[in-house]
């Protein structure tokens, strides 16, 4: 299994993005190794608020649809996940590591998910891979 | 039908006492039946796979061409508005 964090699906869905591309190309090898994909309801709330600021509200409907008649499978936060990413939370050194990607990693972790398809350096330093 | 390989596969007794009943009521040799329940799910869950990446696949093909700032996937300052430059 591989998780798949708001900055792929992001990149995937805005031409204009700098990751565009790069995410195409990472997509290509999701689709050799035919692993199972997770994401978790945090990554969907993201990415769509985003896309509905940045773009369209109607792309934003568009990414939910998609991604909601999909099998890719989406993980819940609940209270005992809540608990473990407010303390993995509460490591991190760097400002920049969102709730949200406490919230993917406890996820990622409790599923034994090893490979991250994100451009977030910082889930290397968390033990995780990135697909590349 | 392509060429065919052969394997070895370890059964416990019970499912391989079933494959043969199985294979039995309907006329096929017991490797054929392998093939075929094997062949079934294989491309089910080979199908239900693609999935995931068929809609991330449809969302890059569909992806929005507007003015967008370059670092929107990766800068989490645009979400919820904050630190919004456009």
């Amino acid at each position: 299994m591989i998780l798949v964090d708001a900055d792929a699906y992001l990149a995937l869905n805005v031409e204009k993005d700098a990751h565009h591309k790069q995410a195409i190309n990472l997509l290509g090898q999701l689709r050799e190794v035919a692993e199972d994909l997770v994401t978790t309801w945090d990554v969907v709330d993201e990415v769509a608020t985003k896309l509905a600021y940045f773009t369209t509200k109607k792309k934003a409907n568009e990414f939910l649809g998609l991604i909601l008649d999909s099998d890719t499978r989406i993980e819940f936060m609940d209270r005992g996940r809540g608990r473990l990413t407010e303390k993995l939370f509460a490591k991190q050194s760097s400002k920049k590591v969102s709730l949200t990607d406490c919230a993917n990693m406890v996820a990622a972790r409790e599923l034994g998910i090893r490979k991250i398809f994100s451009f977030d350096r910082h889930y290397v330093r968390n033990g995780f891979g990135l697909v590349e | 039908m392509a060429n065919l390989v052969r394997t070895q596969v370890l059964f416990p007794v019970p499912m391989l006492e079933d494959l043969r009943l199985v294979a039995a009521e309907k006329g096929w040799s017991v490797s054929e039946a392998v093939r075929r329940l094997v062949g079934d799910k294989v491309g089910r869950l080979r199908k239900r796979k693609r999935m995931a990446v068929e809609a991330m696949t449809l969302m890059a093909k569909k992806a929005y061409q507007g003015k967008v700032p370059a670092d929107l996937s990766t800068n989490d300052d645009y979400l919820y508005g904050y630190g919004r430059k456009t």
